[in-house]
């Protein structure tokens, strides 16, 4: 008894002249106008807050600082957030496109690889067992955790014949995830202290992180990004499917391992600055595919430039909703972003992977 | 409340049969879960307390209390002797009560209700909620099985089995304090001493109000706990803003309602208080000094330098029960008079 | 496979019987009994019932064995009577009716979408069910019957968002799931919102809903469970038999005149009811929907959907699982979903290591 094989995506050529933008040439513009829309929210992000604060201000306090309240705000505590969700938000959504590229999943945002459950055991293990109640106490212990369990999820993923398959690796993650949830559950239970420090953590916060930790996770973004963007080709051939990206040249274990590794690296740093925000790189790959379509040399800026505009504007938001009080940007980003994401789904054409 | 149409788009077959059915299982089985609610209304002496009437004949000789308020109260009345278990300190008892604490069990979170009904308690006091059906069971279960129990009059839930709920807890006063002392003093045959407690917070407290009678200083205070992103504030209508007014000072937070609300550094700065109190929390062995790292922290961010109380560096530590309305809330007038004004006490 | 004639024949209609399978016939109807899913679902709820009786006797409040027997019996000290009928028994039966469920709710899933990964979560019904229970904890003030309607209705309002955005004159599976993400991004946010409102004792009772207990059961989940599984039960055995004729293909499946799509919304349709009541009565317990089946699937050869046997399974996997969580850190009670996810994840592991092909689009 056999069953009808059911269309398998994997040979499914990706058609590269789906999406709102076709060709190149609107797809630069489109990028400018992205890019626009960012430095809007680069400016809102310093621009608005429960003190108001004008241009003028902004440039004599990095000019010429005097000491007042309007300088000791906009240096020390705007644009270090600004900065921090930006790099952040960059950083999320290339992770996101890596992710959903090696393993094809569209299910997938950076934490399918077990990022967030592993920086949240970590952190939550270093709250307990150390006692280090404060964000730059455990911000490191947040990035080797996130990138412990990412190569842990990959190693996993490429047990058995085939090596790192996308079914394996989503599977891996998800089996990962869990377990690391399992266990951070079971301490925060145990543990009054660590269940109240981390409930705030975990919904994210852009305040947390101030320059120097910016500063020091800089590095590795930076070097994700480089990495992601020069796997972009190898992306798009991988899209075809193994076999055929073989015979392209592209050897897909090879991209997939420095995929991942970029990915970790690229997660692992947003989560350590910002805590896990789970929603901006898992929607921002889906959009820069419905408004450009299939080649992940756009996908890939088009992505990273959207998921920080989002999280900028969305903690723009946070801080302004509910004045006096203050809502925290991860909670803002599902908000906001997810009837987003469901408007898209509902009226674009969707682009599979 | 479960719609036949959301079942029909589910696809689910047979959609309005589904909806009833469940709708119905769900109201039978709260049927049978209220069915436990006759209270035994016999007679006896009675005391009320949240709209319960507990039975007040006998005194009651093994107690368990749950939450630092009412643990610390049970002490202050005496009663330290006949406490059988204690669950979920804030901070380190008052040193008066030490060694009495010591000889009970302790738990840090509320044990399981086997575990309460193992050590065969006949009252159990509460500060916060206990008695939802996923701690201890309602009291009117507990009273079933022959338990009293008694919940401080300030958080009396809505109704029977329902927890703390309030996200913005109604008004909290010194006379719920006194009200709850005279309550279980009564209750437990301890009602002299719970008469000369209350007198002795009053007295206190009137001490405060003469030594600041001449003064016409009023510092802006906020109580604030520190987090990662921001502060969580002691609002309008909690205890904290009663103390600090009687402690001659003026809740920087008025305008913020509700118990540790979250706001950003930059309220904090437009606030710009005079003093600041951190809180510490939670754990047996926690008491000020463990605020010591975060007001150090604080006194060095380069974005709060302008705050006044940084400036004069007017940082105290502060525990959390101690900013709670219990026992220690007379106390508390004083310890906030002598941070706000120092020149006056010593 | 050889051709069983099997009692009268009408015309040339053969009955085509697999192996392992007998037929039995009374007055025109025949029942189908696949002789290996039978014996699995006896071993299982053997192994459930053994779980469950020594949980009877396991607990804080020490009852010895006699008083346990005199308790079921009806009598006995009134404390130990309560202990062992008002919360140790509901807690068992909650226990097998929520695993039978979860385990149904995932052997549906499974079979219909014919991917082993796939739980009933995909369309966000965990994540809407803990947004509605949190809410019904931190602000409802959390009483057994606000938190299993706001779980209820979470549940069944994300299933029917989900459902609502991605219809456009069909769904299409891509689309579902999609859009099952960005409803579970919404209920998660509101969660961990709620989390961060709440007192921190109000925060700690929501967590151990979160991770999925069945600590303080009453007879009300209980009977929640029973409800559901008496409702959705019947539904799904009779769609079984539809469901075996859908993997036929669904060409075939055409041909003998059964619209696949209509069936498939269908057996979803009681899956999702199956997952959103069993996580109303307990919260989400992690991988038993994913494990149950999968475990049944390897013992029985595929001829069968394994609906009961996996149901039998489910049960048996709580029940022991919450022993063990009660027992394994005496006195300390862990919840039950921390158990189940960290024996599940390995088990999801090994199935991954091994090289076969899993289920048919693995």
């Amino acid at each position: 008894m056999k069953t009808r094989p059911r269309p398998d995506t994997a040979t499914r050529r990706p058609v590269s002249s789906i999406g709102l933008a076709r060709g190149n040439g609107s797809r630069a513009a489109g990028l400018a106008i992205a890019l626009a829309a960012l430095s809007g929210a680069v400016a809102a992000s310093i621009l608005i807050g429960a003190h108001p604060v004008s241009a003028a201000q902004v440039y004599t306090a990095f000019t010429d600082p005097t000491g007042s309240d309007t300088d000791r705000i906009v240096l020390h505590l705007r644009a270090p957030r600004t900065a921090v969700g930006l790099l952040a938000g960059l950083a999320l959504g290339a992770a996101g496109t890596l992710v959903q590229a090696i393993t094809r999943n569209p299910l997938g945002g950076p934490d399918i690889l077990g990022v967030n459950a592993g920086a949240a055991l970590t952190v939550v293990l270093a709250i307990a067992a150390l006692d280090l109640v404060s964000f730059h106490g455990y911000v490191w212990f947040a990035f080797v955790g996130a990138a412990a369990a990412g190569v842990v999820v990959y190693a996993v993923g490429s047990l058995g014949q085939g090596g790192a398959t996308p079914v394996k690796l989503a599977l891996a993650g998800a089996a990962v995830t869990a377990m690391l949830g399992a266990v951070t559950s079971a301490v925060t239970l145990l543990d009054l202290t660590t269940l109240n420090e981390f409930r705030f953590w975990s919904v994210g916060s852009l305040g947390a992180a101030d320059s120097a930790i910016a500063a020091g996770l800089l590095p590795f973004i930076a070097a994700g990004l480089v990495i992601a963007v020069a796997l972009t080709r190898s992306m798009n051939a991988l899209a075809l499917g193994d076999t055929l990206a073989s015979g392209l040249g592209a050897r897909p274990h090879l991209v997939r391992g420095l995929g991942g590794a970029a990915a970790v690296l690229l997660a692992g740093a947003a989560t350590a600055a910002a805590g896990p925000i789970g929603f901006v790189g898992l929607m921002a790959p889906h959009a820069a595919r419905a408004l450009v379509g299939a080649d992940y040399r756009w996908i890939l800026v088009w992505s990273a430039v959207i998921a920080a505009t989002l999280l900028l504007a969305a903690d723009v938001l946070a801080r302004i909703m509910v004045r006096p009080e203050e809502l925290q940007v991860g909670v803002v980003t599902a908000l906001v972003g997810a009837p987003c994401f469901l408007y898209l789904i509902r009226r674009h054409t969707l682009v599979r992977l | 409340m479960v719609s036949s149409v959301s079942l029909a788009r589910a696809g689910v077959p047979f959609p309005g049969a589904v909806a009833a059915l469940s709708t119905l299982v769900l109201l039978v089985s709260a049927g049978c879960a209220d069915s436990g609610q006759d209270a035994a209304s016999d007679a006896g002496p009675t005391l009320d307390n949240c709209g319960i009437e507990v039975p007040a004949g006998e005194e009651p000789q093994r107690i368990f209390a749950s939450y630092h308020n009412a643990i610390e109260m049970v002490h202050a009345l005496g009663l330290g002797d006949r406490l059988v278990g204690t669950a979920f300190l804030d901070n380190t008892v008052l040193p008066e009560y030490a060694e009495a604490q010591e000889k009970a069990e302790y738990y840090e979170s509320l044990p399981s209700k086997e575990e309460l009904l193992r050590l065969k308690p006949d009252l159990v006091v509460s500060g916060y909620g206990s008695f939802t059906d996923d701690a201890f069971g309602s009291r009117a279960d507990l009273a079933e099985l022959g338990i009293r129990t008694w919940q401080f009059s300030s958080m009396c839930p809505a109704e029977d089995g329902l927890g703390q709920a309030d996200l913005v807890p109604g008004e909290v006063t010194m006379d719920d304090v006194y009200a709850d002392l005279e309550g279980l003093g009564e209750l437990t045959g301890t009602g002299e001493r719970a008469d000369e407690v209350v007198a002795e917070m009053r007295s206190t407290i009137d001490g405060v109000q003469e030594r600041l009678a001449d003064t016409a200083e009023r510092p802006r205070v906020g109580i604030i706990s520190t987090g990662d992103d921001g502060y969580r504030v002691l609002g309008s209508n909690d205890i904290a803003t009663d103390v600090i007014e009687l402690a001659g000072g003026e809740n920087v937070f008025d305008d913020i309602s509700g118990r540790l609300t979250q706001v950003g550094a930059e309220e904090l700065i437009a606030c710009d208080p005079e003093v600041l109190l951190v809180l510490t929390c939670c754990g047996a062995d926690v008491d000020e000094s463990d605020a010591d790292p975060e007001i150090t922290e604080m006194l060095d961010d380069p974005a709060l330098a302008g705050i006044s109380a940084i400036e004069d560096e007017r940082l105290h530590g502060f525990t959390f029960a101690t900013s709670s309305a219990s026992v220690r809330s007379a106390e508390a007038v004083e310890q906030v008079a002598g941070f706000l004004h120092p020149d006056l006490f010593e | 496979m050889a051709v069983h004639k099997t009692g009268p024949v009408r015309g040339d209609r053969y009955q085509v019987l697999p192996p392992d399978v007998r037929a039995v016939r009374a007055g025109g109807a025949a029942l189908l009994l696949h002789v290996r899913a039978l014996v699995l679902v006896c071993l299982f709820s053997a192994a459930a019932l053994a779980a469950g009786v020594v949980s009877l006797g396991m607990g804080d409040y020490p009852v010895p064995l006699g008083e346990v027997v005199l308790a079921l019996a009806g009598g006995g000290d009134p404390i130990s009577a309560h202990v062992v009928t008002e919360m140790r028994l509901p807690r068992v039966a909650s226990g097998a009716g929520v695993g039978a469920a979860f385990a149904l709710a995932g052997a549906v899933f499974q079979r219909v979408v014919r991917n082993p990964l796939v739980s009933p979560d995909v369309i966000g019904i965990n994540a809407g069910a803990s947004a509605g229970a949190v809410l019904a904890i931190t602000v409802l003030g959390g009483s057994t019957m606000f938190t299993v309607a706001g779980a209820l209705i979470g549940a069944f309002a994300s299933a029917a968002l989900c459902y609502l955005v991605a219809y456009q004159g069909g769904v299409s599976g891509y689309r579902l799931v999609l859009v099952g993400i960005g409803v579970t991004a919404l209920s998660s946010a509101l969660t961990s919102y709620l989390l961060t409102r709440a007192e921190l004792h109000d925060a700690q009772r929501a967590s151990i809903w979160l991770t999925g207990s069945l600590a303080n059961r009453s007879w009300s989940h209980a009977g929640v469970i029973a409800g559901a599984l008496l409702v959705s039960v019947p539904v799904a055995v009779i769609l079984a038999r539809r469901l075996r004729l859908l993997e036929l293909g669904d060409d075939m499946a055409r041909t003998l005149g059964i619209g696949p799509d209509g069936a498939r919304s269908a057996l979803l349709g009681s899956g999702v009811v199956l997952a959103a009541l069993a996580t109303a009565a307990a919260g989400p317990i992690a991988f038993v929907a994913l494990v149950a089946p999968q475990i049944v699937r390897r013992l029985l050869n595929e001829s069968t959907a394994g609906l009961a046997a996996s149901a039998a399974c489910g049960a048996m996997l709580t029940v022991a699982a919450d022993l063990a969580a009660r027992s394994l850190f005496a006195p300390i009670e862990l919840p039950v979903g921390v158990l189940t996810a960290v024996a599940g994840a390995p088990f999801l592991l090994v199935l991954l290591a091994r090289a076969n092909r899993i289920g048919r689009s693995g």
